[in-house]
């Protein structure tokens, strides 16, 4: 009987999984997937895929397909593709700017309700079309496979502070969340090359504007994300230096947010403490206590108003990246249930003010 | 099948009766919360903590009322057409609510993990264990039951990874909701307590009868910890709007875990979580073989068989995901009137019958 049972537990066991079988070989693993919405309503799906085959002359599987919905184009990639794609890898969604411009809201709802689709893949705007982008990058012989090149990027540009990590459930929170807005990664590729040229600003789940890549590092500031990016200012003549510029990393970085109600209105300021490494510089001016200060008020300021640029960026874009939303909900509910917060956001008192500490110097005397 | 092979202690009782809570609710409850009370979903889940714990109140004076099981002594109380009555009605419950949990891991197998894989294969997958543990008695179904600790420690890093990695301003403000919704989620919540009621089934098994009350509310203590901690891990790495719109918020979150090895921290969720699924199963299961027991006096292979049968075809009745969860939120209803109002309505009734119950003790 003990026997019976368990030969039945194993039998149950190993059937559960034969109807979902998948096998390697006869698969192909999208790592990069696009969405572009052409001008006559229907979309554009591209997937790239790298081909696990040594005497294939191409090492990616790079599939067009059009269609009315994200499943038809599916379904359609079925029908072209070398081998069955799964999309249980896939590393990073793309779309295009102008997709992105009129809503991406539909599609990130397909996506995430198939339970294969990874969560944690990026969500990422292309200038011009997503779809052009791949197409691009699979033709860059010098570079790695499209989807691990436009992963590592995004990886090493987050990790900076460069753009935004945004991945599929990062995005679907701040999209859903009323007093929210997602920010996601924005990339350029020219023939030779993909840049991560800073981040799309979202309002719900459109796009409303962009920033560059300095203040996309602000803006992680701002919104408490913890970055190693390197900024490069100009000096005043005060602290001239042959160059006339300094760079500094950022090694630590602390953020309080205070809050108050101004004639009825909410006010926030951003109080950002940085603790930063000095690269490039003279060391022994460093050393100097009234130099060291004055580089510091510098800095200080220097800092304070590019982030003041920013909230400016995304205030007009009416991008509540930061959550100042979620913030007065909490804090002042009766009031917020009063608000039309998408009105308000855009003239509400938002201000940074940032404080450097220097804590090395890693240049030369 | 002697019946010494059910005689299990306090701390067994603890473990049975959180294993056997423990299940499906973990997965569900943070979606159903979220749409029916909002970001103050964890206050219906602990005034449901306190609704079940009133039920177990009631059941442990009934059974030190009666000196044997609420279940066992229905024909004394209520007169013998009566107590059959209920006694079936019972009996149908344990079955309704072993189908529910049967039918509602298919779906979320089904969902999540083996879109292809027929209903019958996963059934058998889930109930022969567990059938298996129950024609060895409550004792086993109890020790089994211990593995629970284990596997929830490693399910709550999941809800523990949601509430670091996620917001918990999302939970603010927190009283914006009316009392009749608060009641109503408690309502809904009501059902993930469900296994606290088989203790109107169990009292001669049990050892050390005096902590009868501290176990049934130790198990449902426990049970409150988890579901709270895993409905504000949805809300904070979700936000307080998205979670409503999320099958499994659970398993969700587990999806958004990256781990240099394991690349779908889902799936080995899941792995664990059938294990909890496959506790509640056999605790509802030995629910139903001991009120046969007790009614029919019959406990063999083939009326275990005869039960697994019947529940089988029960759970294959329901055909969708919405019906098997339509049925789950009546059934919890059920339980909450089987576990809470009827113990309390037959409290004063056993008070009243108190000659007759001693007549039937001197006749046993």
């Amino acid at each position: 009987m003990t026997v019976l049972i368990a030969l039945c537990v194993l039998m149950a066991g190993f059937a559960t999984g034969c109807w979902n079988e998948k096998i390697l070989e006869k698969v192909g693993i999208a790592l990069v997937t696009s969405i572009d919405s052409l001008p006559d309503g229907r979309l554009r799906f591209a997937s790239a895929a790298p081909v696990i085959d040594s005497d294939a002359r191409e090492k990616i599987e790079f599939v067009v397909t059009e269609g009315h919905t994200v499943r038809e184009c599916r379904e359609a990639l079925r029908r072209k593709a070398g081998k069955e794609i799964v999309a249980g890898k896939v590393q990073s969604l793309i779309f295009g700017e102008a997709t992105a411009h009129q809503g991406i809201g539909p599609f990130m709802e397909v996506l995430v309700r198939d339970t294969i689709n990874p969560l944690l893949a990026w969500v990422t705007i292309a200038e011009g079309e997503g779809s052009g982008l791949l197409e691009k990058g699979k033709a860059m012989k010098e570079k790695p496979p499209i989807g691990i090149y436009a992963n590592d990027l995004l990886e090493r540009t987050s990790q900076s502070g460069e753009t935004v990590r945004t991945t599929v459930y990062n995005f679907q929170t701040a999209f859903y969340t009323p007093g929210l807005d997602p920010v996601t990664p924005l990339m350029r590729a020219s023939e030779t090359e993909i840049v991560v040229v800073g981040s799309a600003l979202f309002r719900h789940d459109r796009m409303s504007g962009r920033i560059d890549n300095k203040q996309s590092m602000m803006l992680n500031l701002l919104m408490g994300n913890r970055i190693d990016g390197r900024v490069t200012l100009k000096l005043p003549q005060s602290l001239e230096t042959p160059k006339g510029f300094v760079t500094f990393q950022i090694t630590q970085s602390k953020r309080k947010i205070r809050k108050h109600l101004n004639q009825g209105k909410p006010a926030f300021l951003i109080a950002v403490e940085l603790t930063i490494d000095i690269e490039g510089f003279r060391i022994g001016r460093l050393f100097e206590p009234t130099f060291l200060e004055k580089m510091e008020r510098f800095l200080s300021n220097s800092v304070t108003s590019e982030m003041q640029k920013t909230i400016r960026l995304i205030q007009e874009a009416g991008c509540d990246a930061i959550g100042t939303g979620v913030i007065a909900k909490a804090s002042w509910y009766k009031q917020w249930q009063h608000w039309n917060w998408e009105e308000l956001y855009p003239r509400i008192e938002l201000k940074a003010s940032a404080k450097v500490n220097i804590q090395n110097s890693g240049g030369t005397d | 099948m002697s019946n010494d092979l059910d005689s299990i202690n306090s701390g067994q009782l603890l473990t049975f009766l959180f294993a056997t809570e423990v299940g499906i609710g973990i997965l569900v409850l943070p979606r159903t919360l979220i749409k029916e009370v909002g970001t103050g979903g964890w206050i219906s889940i602990i005034l449901a903590a306190f609704l079940v714990g009133i039920g177990v109140i009631c059941i442990t004076l009934l059974n030190r009322m009666i000196g044997d099981s609420g279940f066992a002594a229905l024909p004394i109380l209520l007169g013998k057409p009566l107590g059959w009555v209920f006694s079936v009605a019972l009996m149908l419950y344990l079955v309704a609510i072993s189908s529910i949990v049967l039918n509602l891991f298919v779906e979320v197998v089904r969902i999540w993990f083996f879109p292809a894989a027929s209903r019958l294969t996963l059934m058998l997958f889930l109930l022969v264990p567990s059938v298996y543990m129950v024609s060895k008695g409550l004792r086993v179904v109890a020790l089994f039951d211990g593995f629970i600790y284990l596997i929830m420690a490693l399910l709550a890093l999941v809800p523990l990874h949601g509430i670091i990695d996620g917001n918990i301003l999302f939970l603010r403000p927190v009283l914006q909701v009316t009392i009749g919704k608060l009641t109503s989620g408690a309502l809904k919540s009501g059902v993930s307590f469900l296994g606290f009621e088989l203790l109107l089934f169990f009292y001669p098994e049990v050892l050390g009868k005096k902590r009868l009350f501290l176990t049934g509310a130790g198990s449902i203590a426990m049970a409150t910890f988890f579901y709270v901690g895993a409905f504000i891990a949805a809300i904070a790495l979700f936000g307080p709007v998205q979670p409503a719109h999320l099958t499994y918020p659970l398993l969700e979150i587990s999806r958004t875990i990256s781990l240099p090895i394991v690349e779908r921290v889902d799936l080995l969720f899941g792995g664990l979580w059938v294990t909890a699924i496959t506790t509640t199963i056999s605790g509802f299961l030995i629910g139903l073989v001991k009120a046969v027991e007790t009614r029919f006096h019959v406990r063999n292979r083939i009326s275990l068989a005869v039960i697994s049968i019947v529940t089988v075809i029960a759970s294959l009745i329901t055909g969708s995901f919405a019906e098997a969860e339509a049925l789950a939120d009546m059934i919890g209803i059920v339980g909450l009137a089987v576990g809470v109002v009827f113990p309390a309505v037959l409290l004063p009734v056993a008070w009243l019958r108190k000659g007759a119950i001693k007549k039937w003790h001197q006749s046993k």
